[in-house]
């Protein structure tokens, strides 16, 4: 194998471009957890009684349990006393009432990050509720999904303007007992999106949100709720980059989708955190809880996720099938490059009868990544005719880099049909070789490849998100390979 | 914890109780290995679903029965003489081992070509320790597995099959293990070494066989050393009695060139685990693992299969079929880890099942770790049932619904039957397939 060239060298070692901190002054309680931290974050969020309790209690369960070690992920100790569990933009007492209330410099730096918030919404048609830290700042749109009932709003919003729909869904998906990291965000999430689709209301628009991770040394532990009540639809995109930092920021967010008879609900994710340098220092782990349940008849949820980023990404999104009839999918393309880790996949849980479900996983490493896709595909006793279908495949890029698949398949019910292959390959030289004497430069040759292998995944994106993602992933690939 | 800590103490009692008895006491060496074997397996005790290797299976149902470690002194065979159960097609050579000793009457390793050597464990441990010394856990290691660690600690029978370099053994050995003794529970901890030298060939066959009705547990090891270019096949048919546990454990590491072919079937035992291991650390060598498992019943059989691609330009092949009825339950576990600078790997993997029944139970998982770029890799696991369309034919043609049942069943696991290199062995595991499938007994007739 030739070694890269000089410029493809530089591309490769550019510093990631959306690195910057934008210096406001953040109102961060102390590092370090305990009872006092969580009641403070509810007192500041002005939360009622019920969210309060559980936060305690979902605190309290925490503390007996241990850091999941069984991932194909390495990392140096978190010291969770280290951490600052809340931080706020300082803003006035009842906060930003339009865009013209907004800190200009948040403004500045969605400027930065290629998100005019107000152009884009108006010519994308996409609502936009971004997550700066912890406070949401600004929702656009909202008043024209009103019209439709459709509820779109930050969480902690939906806490007090909705408190019994919140109260009714939260943490029937996850429950705060499910594992380490969903229990310490059920105690200190600090705010996230909460989505309501009633009865037979098609969303007239795709639902977006925005994370970035700003303030040092504050983990970030958003909570999205999506339900979608009967015979209703629903596109929900989530897309995030964030600045460079020196240290780990740790990210534990938790994901709850609920679908009720009927209704669907399409969840895209393009993830371009911070992914630390070529030694490894620095970037985010994300450890994140989503899980989709299909609780009505046919039913149907769908995950579509671009992970570029994270220096450690360890999330499986999840679809519990069990209405009759229910479908769940997932597509995913994970990328590690550097010294990324990823350790990804889904589970679908049939219960129901006649359930459906889809994977398509396209791993690529290069670098030093390591990508391991983790699935759980299982047949319960009573899911008569269930059928799965299960592809992931990786794509190596150099000799220093791994590609893990850990697929279990357990299966109770005789008249299921659950298939799954996987195949591990690198671009063949002739595959390079035809492109080259095309005139086609390498670097396009291994971007148009790639895209090639991604396909079925970036056909499943919205069509914004599809662009953005083959951007990112010839980005995050420049000069992977020689 | 402390179950696992009163079990691993019953087991460190008797084998102080024992050791002075066991082959090879003067033997520092061996004294030492035993004694360090124990000593792992009083730290690790058994293992439970929590460890990831076991999560499919609970080895609690063995861990609560106090099995002796002794052959008991009087010698009750049931009607019929061990005799009886010694597998047909088991020609010479072969050794017997009845209740855990070589039965001379049975056994035939008379007439065997030059180069070829098959002698039984205890024998070896006596006459020529050094080759022993050179090579018992070696490759598997004691303190591996609770179970691989038992079985150095106990190891008291087996077998020890040498084939000097560029010999080829001929006709394949049948080793002959006959085990259950039926005054009481016993637990044999049989150990086979098989060392073939450069350029040499040999076949090996495992039987375990049971009497009915017998409750005992098979713990076995078997090393196998493939020196360069050679070529081995190990062929393993467990009918243990099916109130029986059977845990096996099989690793083979092979020089440059070499070629081992594994193949597999579990019939018998209540509960079954086969832990397969293939070390392909010197360029060139080639493994196949072919096998198929049969959960009917109360079954459960468990397979792992591992196979380490250590160094570049070596291929691995697999093939693995699983069939589950009545309450069955089957697990499949394939790995392939392809290391650094393991470039040119060619790994392929294929586990496909049947399941049969409301109860019965399929859990699978193919597994690929992959450090290197350079490589060709794939696996593919499926989880079914028999065809409609297929039985529908054979329905229209007057076959009745069991016997089509049974018919699609069986061309189902023929097609890894087909697989065993030796037609003779073909003919006679196949037979034996046949008996133990769901629906088997109605097309014996219909076949022969």
């Amino acid at each position: 194998m030739d070694t890269p060239n000089a410029e493809v060298d530089a591309l490769v070692r550019r510093e990631y471009q959306h690195g910057f901190v934008t210096d406001l002054e953040s109102d961060t309680v102390p590092p370090g957890l305990d009872e006092d931290v969580v009641r403070l974050i509810s007192r500041k969020k002005g939360e009622p009684e019920f969210l309060v309790e559980w936060r305690l209690k979902a605190y309290r369960h925490w503390l007996t349990m241990a850091e999941p070690r069984w991932a194909n992920v390495d990392h140096s100790p978190i010291d969770y006393n280290e951490i600052s569990y809340y931080s706020a933009p300082k803003s006035k007492e009842d906060g930003p009432k339009s865009l013209d209330e907004v800190d200009p410099k948040l403004l500045e730096t969605y400027e930065k990050l290629g998100i005019p918030l107000e152009e884009r919404a108006a010519l994308a048609g996409i609502a936009v509720d971004a997550v700066f830290d912890s406070v949401s700042v600004a929702t656009t749109f909202k008043d024209k999904l009103a019209e439709q009932g459709i509820i779109f709003c930050a969480f902690s919003e939906a806490v007090r303007e909705h408190p019994a729909l919140v109260e009714q869904y939260l943490g029937t998906v996850v429950p705060y007992t499910d594992n380490f990291f969903a229990a310490l965000n059920s105690a200190v999430f600090s705010d996230g999106s909460f989505c309501y689709i009633p009865k037979g209301v098609r969303c007239p628009m795709e639902l977006s949100t925005y994370f970035r991770i700003n303030a040092a040394k504050t983990g970030q532990f958003e909570r999205t709720l999506v339900v979608a009540d009967e015979g209703s639809y629903v596109s929900y995109l989530e897309g995030c980059t964030a600045p460079v930092r020196d240290e780990n920021q740790l990210h534990a967010a938790v994901v709850e989708l609920v679908a009720l008879e009927g209704a669907e609900i399409k969840y895209s994710t393009v993830q371009n955190w911070y992914p630390g340098d070529e030694n490894g220092v620095g970037g985010i782990y994300n450890f994140v809880t989503k899980r989709g349940d299909c609780r009505g008849d046919r039913s149907k949820i769908s995950w579509t996720q671009v992970e570029t980023g994270s220096a450690i990404t360890w999330k499986y999104p999840s679809c519990i099938l069990r209405g009759d009839h229910s479908v769940g999918a997932f597509y995913s393309v994970a990328l590690s490059n550097l010294r990324q880790q990823a350790d990804t996949g889904t589970k679908m849980i049939h219960l129901g009868r006649n359930t459906r479900s889809t994977i398509v996983s396209k791993g690529i490493s290069a670098g030093r990544g390591q990508n391991s896709y983790r699935g759980l595909v299982q047949i319960g006793k009573g899911a008569e005719n269930a059928r799965n279908y299960t592809q992931c495949d990786s794509l190596l890029m150099g000799d220093r880099c791994g590609a893990h698949t850990f697929p279990y398949m357990e299966v109770r019910n005789p008249s299921a049909n659950v298939e799954h292959e996987a195949t591990t390959s690198k671009i063949s030289d002739d595959q390079l070789f035809y492109c080259r004497q095309r005139g086609i430069g390498e670097e396009d040759a291994v971007s148009m490849i790639v895209n090639g292998f991604c396909k079925e995944v970036f056909r499943e994106l919205p069509m914004e998100f599809a662009v953005e993602a083959q951007k990112l992933l010839e980005v995050s690939l420049e000069g992977a390979v020689g | 914890m402390s179950n696992a800590s009163t079990a691993a103490g019953r087991y460190a009692d008797a084998f102080d109780a024992r050791a002075p008895a066991l082959p090879g006491h003067r033997l520092a060496w061996l004294r030492d290995m035993r004694r360090g074997a124990i000593d792992a397996f009083s730290r690790s005790g058994f293992p439970t679903p929590r460890h990831e290797h076991w999560k499919y299976t609970n080895v609690a149902p063995i861990e609560k029965r106090a099995f002796e470690l002794e052959a008991p002194s009087s010698r009750i065979t049931p009607a019929g003489g061990p005799g009886a159960h010694v597998p047909k097609g088991c020609a010479s050579p072969c050794l017997v081992f009845v209740d855990g000793r070589v039965d001379h009457d049975l056994s035939d390793v008379r007439a065997l070509p030059s180069g070829v050597r098959i002698e039984d464990f205890t024998h070896v441990v006596e006459h020529d320790s050094g080759f022993l010394e050179d090579r018992l856990g070696r490759i598997v290691p004691a303190e591996r597995t609770a179970f691989t660690a038992l079985n150095a600690a106990f190891m008291d029978a087996g077998a020890v099959v040498r084939v000097a370099p560029n010999t080829d053994a001929g006709a394949p050995v049948h080793l002959v293990f006959v085990c259950g003794s039926p005054e009481c529970e016993r637990a044999y901890h049989p150990r086979i070494v098989i060392a073939a030298g450069a350029g040499a060939r040999v076949a090996v066959v495992e039987h375990f066989v049971g009497y009915d009705d017998a409750v005992y547990l098979d713990n076995v090891v078997t090393e196998v050393e493939v020196a360069e270019g050679a070529a081995v096949e190990h062929y393993k048919v467990q009918r243990a009695s099916t109130t029986a546990y059977h845990v096996a454990a099989l690793q083979a590491k092979l020089a440059a060139g070499a070629s081992f072919h594994s193949w597999a079937v579990s019939l018998g035992a209540r509960l079954a685990r086969h832990d397969i291991d293939v070390t392909l650390d010197h360029e060139h060598a080639r493994c196949s693992l072919d096998g198929l498992y049969v959960a009917n019943g109360r079954q459960h059989v468990d397979f792992h299969t591992n196979v380490e691609h250590v160094a570049p330009q070596c291929e691995s092949r697999e093939y693995y079929k699983g069939i589950a009825g009545g309450r069955g339950r089957g697990v499949f576990n394939g790995r392939v880890h392809v290391h650094p600078h393991a470039q040119k790997t060619e790994a392929h993997q294929t586990n496909r099942n049947l399941l049969l029944s409301r109860n019965a139970e399929i859990d699978t998982k193919p597994q690929l770790e992959i450090h290197a770029d350079d490589v060709k890799c794939s696996h593919g696991a499926t989880i079914g049932q028999l065809d409609e369309q297929m039985l529908f034919y054979l329905r229209t043609r007057g076959i009745p619904e069991s016997t089509a049942r049974g018919m699609l069943t069986y061309g189902f696991a023929r097609d890894v039957v087909e697989r065993i290199n030796r037609p003779d062995l073909r003919e006679t595991i196949g037979t034996a397939v046949l008996a133990h499938l769901p629906g088997g007994d109605g097309l014996r007739e219909i076949l022969e």
